[in-house]
């Protein structure tokens, strides 16, 4: 068996004195990290639909605005916003608790350009060339030693992890299995390469973590299962970033963010639920660059825009309200360049105060570190 | 057998002519040649020279990858495709998914055409350099439209003029149909110009703002000439969108003065349109460019192009690119020395390169991107191991997607770029994959030694290497090795 090879190579190594924590380059002798929080990222690139996502169904424009959008059976929140249908087990979590949605969010960012506002949203620059590293990898160095361990859930390092402190990943799709001979020949060679010897040990002990067959991982709940795998661990993840694409609906949204949100559920169900106590010391953001158009557009889609929503979730988050909002409104004069939605929270200040608390961090510094923009 | 692992011509002239120190001397400079400043080794192993001249002659006289232009009838197809997408669309039906697969098919075709070029190239220094400034000049293949432009940019508005003059290669890359239309440059229209006036009313009723788009401008200055810190300003930006505006395609906008000025040209042609151009002088950089038309973006590029802060920006490039990601400051300085020098010439930019010892130590510096690695396998196996391969999908499922770089800046050019744990485990399982395409033929002593000459192989690595249990192994081992990663 495959599986349990990986884990014969992935344990010589330990027992050989060569042992590596799988997710930070270093010696492994922080089996009881300061800290055992957990936090994962989840992107949105393209720009989700905040307003169909979490519909503010108390706004009298919103009808007007886009009738052939609305969700027929849309899952109650409280009595102004309710959450898309395809999002039962987010629902879920939001009536114990376990989610808080920040509505009328946004970057400092007010282009509506992809790349730029993604490269906002991850470096936490002012523009999307301010700043070459990312907040999430500024963040690992914050964390105290031994809690240091970050993970890309990609086969490249994305630019929110990008920067000097060391990121491991696996890409879950299209990856054939290295044969157990090669591996265990490769382990031997790469492992006076003070470069790449690292890197190969690392993904060896991330293959032997993984208890889902690789090759098939498209599925939401096969990626959330593999990446409470990586994070269970007491030398597991404490960092985590995990890619989602498609969100940019242009034309015939409704079927396909449907699509989009039904793998985002099973996705954060499946972590929620493989993570098991630990699902208690663990949040998990869920973001996007911008929104999109308040209006629908003439093909059955939206059109890029500003504000969106972004979602906190975690066992621990004791939520008093599902929604956090400093509405501003749909109607025509109070939309952003009178088209979008206005965004009146700071994606920066929630999100350096998030997670602040969360690792017990100064405030402030944190703001600074991975926001100096702000 | 088609694989001759026995003879090496440059070996045995070496063997005649000279003793043993000359010849591991030679030995390493002609490994150096192949790998550092070529694609890799041939299964032949068959370095026709490693001489610096012999390095800049396949520039000048090769042309294998260079083609003319066939943008227009590329630009035909994909507008008259989109025409009865939208056609269908509005009729409430939809295109058989054939027809768009056409362009796939094509997309991927070409990318197993550069591969074959790549992998059977007698000149490789002059393809990297095709490759190399293909990236520098980055166009992303993600819409329909430039996906279907970007062979024909590489092959046709890149190759030809990798061995002339900066400018010329500048202004081949900007006003080729592939980057007017990434960057936005086809939308862009002067404020003041005729179009400009005529659709100001008609914007502000519509709330948008006045047709100047500064997309293309900016990255001119930022990742094309200057580089992020050249010492322009956002009005720097501001004054080469003016004067760039009128340069765009043929037919291509639905704007009114923009059909009546493609009047009489090809559809899909890069042409100047003096209704959409800006009026008045510029001054870009402290200078002057008065209103000649055409002549005055064109005239700003010529500028740019012998700048001293784009000399030191294209010489870092360069030199990070085949040398060393951090490049010695000294080799930057002695290129852009001498591009400045030749008021521009790129021959005096390589030979600069090629000249200085930096260049040439055994240590090699670069790890291989993706597509590097995959280009250097496939000639080493041979066997026509990549005809047999979809080079699109093989490549990306390493973390490079061909043409895709995601960004105007293009694919990134250091070791952090391309090196992670993932990425490197997915290149061992490609290395297997391959290493079943390689045939029947171990890999002999000898020829480990032509692959990796003098102390360039651990002792570790070739003991493992020639353990192998079987040929099949043994390749996915050669494939695999610290040694084979590195340039």
């Amino acid at each position: 068996m495959t599986v349990n090879r990986r884990h014969f190579i992935a344990q010589s190594m330990m027992a050989s004195g060569l042992a590596f924590s799988p997710f930070s380059i270093g010696p492994l002798h922080a089996m009881n990290a300061p800290t055992d929080q957990r936090f994962v990222f989840i992107i949105q690139r393209g720009a989700a639909d905040g307003l169909a996502i979490v519909e503010p169904r108390g706004d009298a424009a919103l009808t007007g605005l886009r009738k052939g959008l609305m969700s027929a059976d849309p899952l109650r929140l409280d009595g102004y916003f309710a959450l898309h249908p395809a999002l039962p087990k987010i629902h879920g979590l939001a009536q114990k608790g376990q989610a808080e949605i920040v509505h009328a969010i946004g970057t400092v960012y007010r282009q509506r350009s992809h790349f730029d506002a993604q490269a906002v949203l991850e470096t936490g620059g002012a523009t999307a060339q301010s700043l070459r590293t990312g907040w999430m990898n500024r963040l690992i160095g914050m964390l105290p030693q031994g809690a240091q361990s970050a993970m890309a859930l990609s086969p490249i390092i994305p630019l929110a992890l990008a920067g000097k402190n060391h990121v491991g990943n696996v890409g879950l799709e299209n990856n054939a299995p290295v044969s157990d001979d090669l591996a265990m020949q490769m382990s031997t060679l790469y492992a006076s390469d003070p470069e790449l010897g690292p890197l190969w040990q690392q993904a060896m002990q991330t293959q032997g973590l993984l208890s889902t067959n690789k090759g098939d991982a498209k599925g939401g709940s096969t990626i959330g299962t593999a990446a409470a795998d990586l994070l269970r661990p007491a030398n597991g993840a404490r960092l985590m970033m995990i890619e989602t694409g498609g969100w940019d609906t242009h034309s015939a949204q409704q079927n396909r963010l449907t699509r989009q949100l039904t793998h985002l559920d099973a996705m954060v169900d499946a972590l929620a639920s493989s993570l098991g106590p630990l699902w208690n010391k663990t949040l998990v953001l869920v973001a996007t660059e911008f929104g999109r158009t308040a209006a629908l557009n003439g093909t059955q889609g939206t059109d890029h825009g500003t504000g969106s929503a972004a979602f906190w979730l975690g066992g621990s988050l004791g939520s008093r309200t599902p929604v956090v909002a400093e509405w501003p409104g749909l109607s025509a004069n109070a939309l952003y360049q009178g088209r979008d939605l206005m965004p009146t929270r700071s994606f920066e200040r929630m999100t350096a105060e998030r997670l602040s608390a969360h690792f017990g961090l100064s405030p402030v510094n944190t703001l600074a570190t991975l926001f100096p923009s702000v | 057998m088609n694989v001759q692992f026995t003879s090496y011509s440059w070996r045995n002239q070496q063997n005649k002519e000279t003793g043993t120190k000359a010849e591991a001397h030679m030995d390493i400079k002609a490994h150096i040649a192949a790998t550092r400043f070529g694609l890799g080794h041939a299964h032949d192993f068959d370095v026709p020279s490693a001489s610096k001249s012999a390095l800049l002659t396949q520039v000048q006289n090769a042309h294998s990858s260079s083609t003319a232009s066939n943008a227009e009838a590329l630009i035909s197809d994909i507008l008259s495709f989109q025409f009865s997408a939208r056609s269908a669309a509005m009729a409430g039906e939809v295109l058989p998914p054939e027809k768009r697969a056409v362009f796939n098919q094509s997309f991927r075709q070409s990318v197993n055409d550069r591969l074959a070029l790549s992998v059977e190239s007698e000149a490789p220094f002059r393809e990297r350099l095709v490759q190399f400034w293909s990236n520098h000049f980055a166009i992303d293949a993600k819409s329909l439209v430039v996906r279907a432009l970007a062979p024909d940019y590489e092959n046709a508005a890149i190759a030809t003029y990798v061995g002339g003059r900066f400018a010329d290669l500048l202004k081949s890359a900007l006003l080729h149909p592939a980057m007017l239309i990434y960057l936005d440059q086809v939308n862009s229209i002067g404020p003041n110009s005729i179009a400009g006036q005529r659709g100001r009313e008609a914007r502000e009723l519509k709330g948008k703002k006045a047709g100047l788009n500064e997309n293309l401008a900016r990255e001119i200055l930022e990742l094309h000439t200057l580089g992020v810190n050249g010492g322009y300003s956002q009005g720097d930006i501001e004054e080469l969108a003016r004067a760039m505006t009128g340069h765009t395609i043929a037919h291509y906008s639905r704007q009114r003065d923009a059909k009546e000025g493609s009047a009489g040209k090809p559809l899909g042609r890069a042409i100047f349109i003096p209704q959409l151009h800006e009026p008045g002088e510029r001054r870009l950089l402290g200078q002057r460019y008065p209103d000649t038309g055409a002549g005055q973006f064109l005239g700003m590029l010529d500028a740019l192009a012998v700048h001293p802060a784009t000399a030191t920006f294209l010489a870092t490039k360069l030199a990070r690119h085949f040398v060393a990601d951090a490049p010695p400051a000294q080799l930057v300085k002695s290129m852009a020395t001498a591009y400045l020098g030749s008021k521009g010439d790129l021959m005096a930019l390589y030979a600069a390169m090629l000249d200085a010892e930096e260049s040439w130590r055994a240590e090699p510096l670069k790890f291989k991107s993706p597509w590097d690695w995959t280009v250097s396998a496939c000639r080493l196996i041979s066997n026509r191991a990549h005809e047999r391969i979809v080079a699109h999908k093989f490549v990306q499922d390493l973390g490079q997607s061909i043409w895709q770089p995601g960004s105007p800046a293009g694919f990134g050019d250091q070791f952090t770029h391309w090196a992670s744990p993932d990425g490197l485990v997915r290149r061992v399982g490609a290395a297997e994959r391959l290493a079943g395409r390689a045939g029947q033929d171990p890999l002999s002593a000898d020829a480990i030694d032509a692959l990796f000459p003098a102390n360039m192989l651990s002792v570790q690595s070739r003991s493992v290497l020639l353990a192998a249990e079987s040929p099949r192994s043994q390749w996915a081992i050669a494939l695999s090795l610290p040694e084979f990663q590195r340039r």
